[in-house]
């Protein structure tokens, strides 16, 4: 399974959205659930599928798919 | 789009932009007013086509984006009137909102489809959703249908609504208030002429615009010939900050949270942006020591500090930058064709200059004839055609006003009248405090013990009694708060205003030892 396919999941666990709705250009305002309270829940799940933990900073940023993707990347985390 | 009819709201918004100049701006897309011009009259023509009788409501469902814009527009030129959902709505407020207008079809952006659908099977409503509106567009366009074929009844702008705006106010019930062709429009040349926008200004808009400040954003600049920055959310600010830089963005506006967040949350204080000239606050009071902060931040920025009311269409007063120093916490003085009037319980104006407080009394053109369907709160709030706004004020010697508090928001506590502004000044002038809101709880001893509620900047960099001490060392004893609760978020609406009621329900018995 993909990086992109394992996120759809999370997104589909954290804001029930169906996984393959979710694309790299995917931006949080795109998801009705995706709000601040459904940002936290979203990357615990990321943390806990991914098995890595995020900085502070790094969750103020991952507003798209595309960035949680590179964020991703940066901790050794792709295809 | 033709000159089209002068009494109508959106013909006049509409007329006078460059037809090659951007209107609106939205992620990567750039709509010029002669497309935006288009699409209004082609959407227009359209939903007249479908049937749709002059005065009926219209829902519309939607974050900030140009669908928004173009569906709110075109109601209103169609001669129909537009009934935004806040963002945030839920099923049982949507229900009250269909039912309370009498909707019979409302606009739905993609996004919120699926809840919508939902939704609106009980009440048989019909949903319009952005694929169907995108589908005719394309369709007129591939048909060169003329513009001249838009028939759109005649407006009387004093009788006729362009908008029913839903307001839950601080108690959560919602009401509709009833917002006329000329309401808006007057209210958009005050602003106009007071903010002294020109076709050169391009705000960035992150307040949803279904809030009437929101949406004045959209009307003043469509007017000027200016441009939105559309947003949709403020969940990421520094992401707006950048936006605002790329996109050169000469003014801003916020309601005080946005403000905290931007300071507490943002690089703000250290950003220059090269094209910003001004901000607007309104939504609630900024406490002195932030407004204080926001102009330290941004000092080449005019800061405008205003008042108003969604039953005043938006705007009541506002305070010439000039004049913040000088008139520290005041809200200015009303607009060019607003009269406000602070009247005492006998109904005769305070003394200028005195302590004397009393109710903020409004009239003028952009005071909305009153709540749809509901006589008995129209007859409570509006009267000989003036609003009474329940705001609490006093009035210094030049004619400035200054808001004390809400009516129901004094806590009464061992014989005195406390106003929780002042202790919220004080709490919010703490560097780790984000948000804060007092409020009076039951307490059997004291009638009403003082509640306060704080969020912090961060996570544990905050602690209950710290707030305290703080408090104790600014305060007189009377109104140091008996009860200091840390909390991750305050409930607000929509708009990001608190919900106080929530919170005194936050707090039942008085805690042991702290009554």
């Amino acid at each position: 399974m993909t990086v992109l396919a394992r996120v759809g999941r999370v997104f589909n666990e954290a804001f029930a959205v169906p996984a393959e709705a979710i694309s790299r250009q995917t931006l949080f305002d795109d998801v009705p659930k995706w709000d601040s309270l459904g940002h936290l829940s979203m990357v615990a799940i990321l943390e806990r599928e991914f098995g890595v933990q995020f900085e502070v900073d790094e969750v103020m940023e991952m507003a798209s798919v595309q960035i949680i993707l590179n964020v991703l990347a940066k901790k050794g985390i792709q295809d | 789009m033709n000159s089209g009819d002068p009494n109508n709201l959106a013909c006049w918004l509409l007329q006078d932009g460059d037809g090659s100049s951007p209107a609106m701006v939205f992620r990567d897309r750039i709509i010029a007013y002669i497309e935006v011009r288009d699409r209004v009259d082609s959407l227009a023509a359209i939903l007249l086509d479908s049937g749709f009788q002059k005065g009926d409501r219209i829902g519309l469902y939607s974050d900030n984006c140009p669908f928004f814009a173009i569906t709110y527009l075109a109601t209103i030129r169609a001669g129909l009137c537009a009934v935004p959902f806040a963002p945030g709505t839920d099923q049982k407020l949507f229900r009250a909102v269909v039912d309370t207008a009498g909707m019979r079809c409302a606009f739905v952006q993609q996004k919120h489809l699926r809840n919508a659908q939902e939704w609106s099977r009980e009440p048989g409503l019909r949903l319009l959703p952005e694929p169907w509106v995108e589908e005719r567009w394309l369709a007129a366009l591939a048909g060169n249908r003329r513009t001249s074929a838009l028939k759109a009844p005649l407006i009387d702008p004093e009788r006729d609504l362009a908008v029913l705006a839903f307001t839950s106010g601080s108690t959560g019930t919602p009401k509709a208030v009833m917002v006329t062709h000329r309401n808006i429009r007057c209210n958009t040349e005050d602003i106009i002429r007071y903010m002294r926008l020109t076709e050169r200004d391009r705000v960035m808009a992150v307040l949803p615009l279904s809030y009437c400040f929101g949406a004045s954003l959209l009307h003043t600049h469509l007017r000027a010939g200016a441009s939105v920055v559309l947003a949709s959310s403020f969940m990421f600010p520094e992401k707006i900050l950048d936006e605002m830089e790329a996109r050169g963005c000469t003014g801003f506006a916020g309601v005080p949270s946005t403000y905290q967040i931007l300071l507490r949350k943002t690089n703000f204080s250290r950003r220059r942006f090269p094209a910003l000239q001004w901000l607007q606050q309104a939504g609630g009071k900024l406490p002195a020591s932030v407004i204080a902060e926001v102009v330290a931040a941004q000092p080449d920025a005019r800061l405008y500090v205003m008042y108003g009311q969604t039953e005043a269409t938006a705007r009541l007063s506002y305070l010439e930058p000039s004049m913040l120093a000088a008139k520290r916490g005041s809200i200015g003085m009303g607009l060019a064709s607003t009269r406000l009037e602070v009247l005492n319980q006998d109904g005769v104006p305070v003394a200028a200059g005195s302590e004397e407080v009393g109710e903020i009394v409004a009239s003028g053109p952009n005071i909305s004839p009153g709540y749809w369907n509901s006589p008995e709160e129209t007859a409570r709030f509006f009267r000989n055609g003036r609003l009474y706004t329940g705001d609490l004020a006093r009035v210094d010697r030049d004619g400035f006003l200054y808001i004390v508090d809400r009516a129901r928001d004094f806590i009464k506590s061992a014989g005195n009248r406390i106003s929780p502004q002042e202790i919220e000044e004080v709490i919010a002038s703490h560097p780790d405090v984000l948000h804060v809101a007092v409020v009076g709880v039951p307490d059997e001893l004291l009638g009403e013990a003082v509640a306060a509620f704080a969020v912090p900047r961060a996570a544990d960099c905050l602690s209950e009694a710290s707030l305290k001490d703080y408090c104790n060392e600014r305060l007189p004893n009377h109104k140091v708060p008996q009860h200091i609760q840390v909390m991750g978020r305050l409930p607000m609406n929509d708009f990001g205003k608190v919900l106080k009621e929530e919170l005194r329900s936050t707090i039942g018995a008085p805690r042991p030892g702290m009554g």
